[in-house]
């Protein structure tokens, strides 16, 4: 069979911008962001992959971030699980882990309250699977079944 | 006598000798907006600890564990600001579908201008539209028809004016229905679409 070597390249480009839209697609429909900065008072700082970075309103908090809020400040997030946090003054909150699939409402939500004053307002993980969502202190480990709360530690 | 209550006399002694020096950590158990109260669990190296009643608390000193009532006033002083600071909880609609169509019912479609006047309370809207169907039919097929729903109502929404990047889709097929139904049993009830403003 004779192949036309101008075809043939077409072909090549077609399959080529095939899979870039393919992988932009999924790019788009895998949402790995964990939650929604809803409000920013003061100094705060989000920790991502060893750095600091300043955060404000309609930024994203992905998993494995650290929050860190300074005298006077706080910050207000809303996860994709509808899970409610509000962190106060001179604190620092790790999202260890977050997972959560909309269509079955599973999924996984771990954050440690390392330093300072968290409110949280548990969402659909906590509702779906008694055991998914867990807090934990430096001294305590804090299951969570389904209600609202709060998380104090004192700084050194 | 719930749980959390139990074996308060002895920690209260442990309280009283601890006196009232700013606790180390503590966790406080709040009743929801509704009133229904959840439950706590505490787990530390020396034991756990379930705390079931609104306002109660666990403080940890070293390996002292002490489970106190706070009260409500107590809650407000101390931590009225970090509870202010909470986002707003989010708000739902249910569109309905006439028979057969992907026209919505004279009713849901009086529901849009609300839904974009309630958005602006919300600081960086985001619209959640997860579409249901009923139980007639396979997983498979369910999921592609209420994610079919979900982005029909998305496309009004957007036509209304909602900026189409706030607005995240979602198919749930037939697995939370509004109305208990056998399988394979029609109920149009079921056939819907969630809207979720937060």
């Amino acid at each position: 069979m004779h192949l036309n070597p101008m075809s043939f390249r077409l072909g090549r480009t077609l399959t080529a911008l095939v899979l870039c839209v393919v992988f932009a697609a999924s790019a788009v429909a895998a949402e790995d962001w964990a939650g929604t900065v809803k409000s920013v008072n003061g100094t705060v700082a989000v920790e991502r992959g060893g750095k600091a970075m300043p955060i404000s309103v309609g930024d994203k908090v992905l998993s494995k971030d650290k929050l860190v809020t300074g005298k006077d400040s706080r910050i207000a997030v809303t996860l994709r699980d509808d899970t409610l946090i509000s962190t106060g003054a001179n604190s620092r909150l790790a999202l260890n882990e977050f997972t959560f699939d909309p269509a079955t409402q599973g999924g996984s939500l771990f954050v440690s309250v390392l330093r300072g004053v968290t409110a949280m307002v548990s969402g659909l993980v906590a509702k779906t699977e008694p055991h998914a969502m867990r807090i934990t202190t430096p001294t305590a480990t804090i299951g969570i079944r389904g209600t609202e709360f709060i998380v104090e530690v004192d700084g050194e | 006598m719930s749980k959390a209550s139990y074996g308060t006399l002895p920690l209260l002694a442990v309280l009283l000798l601890a006196g009232c020096a700013a606790p180390q950590e503590r966790i406080i158990l709040l009743p929801d907006k509704d009133g229904h109260v959840g439950v706590i669990e505490v787990r530390t190296e020396t034991g756990t600890t379930e705390l079931t009643e609104a306002y109660s608390g666990a403080r940890f000193k070293g390996t002292t564990t002490v489970i106190e009532q706070i009260g409500q006033e107590e809650v407000a002083r101390r931590y009225g600001k970090v509870l202010e600071g909470l986002p707003s909880r989010p708000q739902r609609y249910v569109l309905n579908f006439e028979f057969g169509s992907d026209r919505l019912t004279a009713q849901s479609r009086t529901i849009v201008p609300s839904i974009q006047n309630d958005l602006k309370l919300f600081p960086a809207p985001e619209v959640v539209v997860t579409g249901h169907t009923d139980a007639i039919g396979d997983s498979a097929f369910n999921d592609k028809l209420s994610l079919d729903r979900a982005n029909r109502v998305r496309d009004i929404l957007v036509a209304a004016g909602i900026p189409r990047e706030q607005i995240q889709t979602v198919g749930r097929g037939s697995r939370e229905p509004l109305i208990a139904a056998k399988p394979d049993v029609p109920e149009p009830r079921n056939r819907r679409v969630e809207i979720k403003l937060r």
